[in-house]
C-alpha cells in the first residue's frame, strides 16, 4: 500500500496483472507523510491537506535557492538580480499552490517551468522601456511580417495605408505600434545572447541571418575608427551598407537575412553604441 | 492656410516619442514609405539625442522647450527643429567628420537619411536667437 513512486521502476516487466494492482495503489489517496519523508513532501501535505500557512511558508523559503540560480540566469539582461528573485518567487509560489500532490512528481520538476515562466513574462511585459499595451506589441510583432511581405510584394516599402489595410488596423494604430517596436529599453536590446530563452523577440541577436562574406569589408577598424570598435561584425556591416554604400532598410534586410524592422532596430542600437563608446573615451 | 503642424515639447527623452508619432502622423497621408517615415524618424531622434548639442543647448540656459514645425510641401515632408545654440549644429558637423565615430556622425547620417539638410535662423517671428535645422524628406511618387 504505502508505495513509493521508485516502486514503479522495479515492477517493470512484471505480470500485467500485478503491475495493474500496483497502478490501482498508486492511485489511492495520498498517505500521510511519516517522518521519513523528504520535508517538502510533509510539508506540501501539510499545507495542501492540512491547510498550513506555516508550511507554506518554509516550502518557500526552502525552494529559495533554486529561484536564486534560476534568476541569476536571466539577471546579466540588464535587470536587478533581487527583482527577478521576487518575480521568480511569484512562480514558486503558483507552483506551490497548483501543485498536485497526487501526481507523485517532485515538487523542483513542477516549479522550475513555473519560476522560469514567471521571470519570462517579466521580460516580455516589463522589457519594454515604456509599458506597452499588449495589443499595441502584437500588432507590432505582426506589422514586423507585414512590412516583410508587402515589400517583396510591392517591391517597395509599403504606406502607413497600406500596413493599415493588411493589418485590419487603423492607420494611428500602426504608427503606435511602430513607435513601440522602438519602446524597447536599450539594455533588452544590447544584452548577450541569451542562453536557452525562446523568446527571439526580446534579442535580435539569435535571429542572426546569414554570414556574409562582406563582413570583412568593415574589418578595417583603424579606419573606421574606435567607435565602430564597440559593435559586433553584423552591426558594422549593417551601418557600413547603410551609411556608407547607401543601401535602403529593406535592401539591407533581404541581403542579411532579417525583418526590415529589425534592421531599424539594430541600426538604432547601433547607432546608441557609439555615442556610449564615443562617451566613455571623453 | 498651410499645411503644417507645430508641436512644442520638453527636451525631455520622454517625450521624443511623441514628436516621432506627430510625422508620423503627417507621413501617413502623403503615403510616404515605411522606410521614408523611419529614415525622418531617426534623422529627428538623431538631432534630439544629440549629446554635443544637448550641452551647448543647457550652456546657453537651456533654450526653452523644442519646436518641430513640420511642413508639407508639394511631394516633400519638412521638419523644422529648434532651436539650438547658434553655432553647435555647425560644430557638430565638422566634429563628425572626424570624431570617434569614424566619419559616421551626424552629418553622414543626416545626409544619407534625409534629402535635404538646412541650417539656419528661425523663420518666424518668437523663433528665439538660436538656430534651426531643416530636414526635408521626398516623398517617391508609388511605384
Amino acid at each position: 500500500m504505502n508505495r513509493r513512486p521508485e516502486d514503479i521502476i522495479v515492477t517493470a516487466g512484471l505480470d500485467p496483472a500485478i503491475q495493474q494492482d500496483i497502478e490501482e495503489n498508486l492511485n489511492e489517496p495520498v498517505r500521510r507523510p511519516t517522518a521519513d519523508d523528504k520535508v517538502d513532501h510533509q510539508l506540501l501535505y501539510a499545507y495542501h491537506h492540512d491547510g498550513s500557512m506555516k508550511a507554506r511558508e518554509q516550502l518557500i523559503e526552502l525552494y529559495l535557492p533554486l529561484v536564486r540560480s534560476l534568476a541569476r540566469r536571466y539577471s546579466y539582461r540588464g535587470e536587478q538580480l533581487e527583482d527577478l528573485v521576487q518575480v521568480g518567487c511569484i512562480g514558486l509560489i503558483k507552483a506551490i499552490d497548483r501543485f498536485d500532490i497526487e501526481r507523485g512528481v517532485e515538487l523542483t520538476t513542477y516549479a522550475t517551468p513555473n519560476i522560469i515562466g514567471e521571470i519570462k513574462r517579466h521580460f516580455r511585459d516589463k522589457g519594454w522601456a515604456v509599458r506597452v499595451p499588449r495589443g499595441l506589441q502584437e500588432l507590432n510583432v505582426r506589422l514586423s511580417k507585414l512590412i516583410e511581405e508587402l515589400t517583396v510584394q510591392l517591391e517597395r516599402s509599403p504606406t502607413i495605408a497600406e500596413l493599415a489595410k493588411a493589418s485590419g488596423a487603423t492607420e494611428e494604430e500602426v504608427l503606435e505600434a511602430l513607435e513601440t517596436g522602438q519602446a524597447y529599453s536599450s539594455v533588452s536590446l544590447s544584452s548577450g545572447p541569451g542562453g536557452g530563452d525562446d523568446d527571439g523577440d526580446l534579442d535580435p541577436l539569435e535571429s542572426l541571418g546569414s554570414i556574409d562574406e562582406q563582413y570583412a569589408i568593415t574589418e578595417d577598424r583603424a579606419v573606421l575608427g574606435p567607435g565602430f570598435a564597440a559593435l559586433d561584425d553584423r552591426e558594422r556591416f549593417i551601418l557600413h551598407l547603410r551609411f556608407f554604400e547607401g543601401l535602403t532598410q529593406s535592401q539591407i534586410a533581404s541581403r542579411v537575412g532579417i525583418s526590415q524592422m529589425h534592421v531599424s532596430r539594430l541600426i538604432r542600437r547601433s547607432l546608441q553604441k557609439i555615442k556610449d563608446e564615443i562617451g566613455t573615451h571623453e | 492656410m498651410s499645411d503644417s503642424v507645430s508641436l512644442s515639447f520638453p527636451r525631455d527623452s520622454r517625450y521624443y516619442a511623441v514628436a516621432r508619432l506627430v510625422v508620423g502622423g503627417m507621413a501617413a497621408p502623403l503615403e510616404m514609405s515605411y522606410d521614408a517615415l523611419d529614415d525622418l524618424q531617426l534623422a529627428i531622434s538623431s538631432l534630439l539625442d544629440h549629446e554635443d548639442l544637448a550641452t551647448s543647448a543647457r550652456e546657453d540656459g537651456g533654450l526653452g522647450d523644442v519646436h518641430l514645425r513640420l511642413r508639407i510641401e508639394d511631394h516633400r515632408l519638412e521638419a523644422a527643429i529648434g532651436s539650438f545654440s547658434t553655432g553647435s549644429l555647425d560644430r557638430a558637423f565638422e566634429r563628425s567628420a572626424t570624431d570617434a565615430a569614424g566619419g559616421l556622425g551626424l552629418q553622414r547620417l543626416l545626409s544619407t537619411i534625409v534629402d535635404d539638410v538646412r541650417v539656419g535662423a528661425g523663420e518666424e517671428a518668437g523663433d528665439g536667437d538660436g538656430e534651426w535645422i531643416t530636414l526635408t524628406k521626398q516623398v517617391k511618387a508609388l511605384a
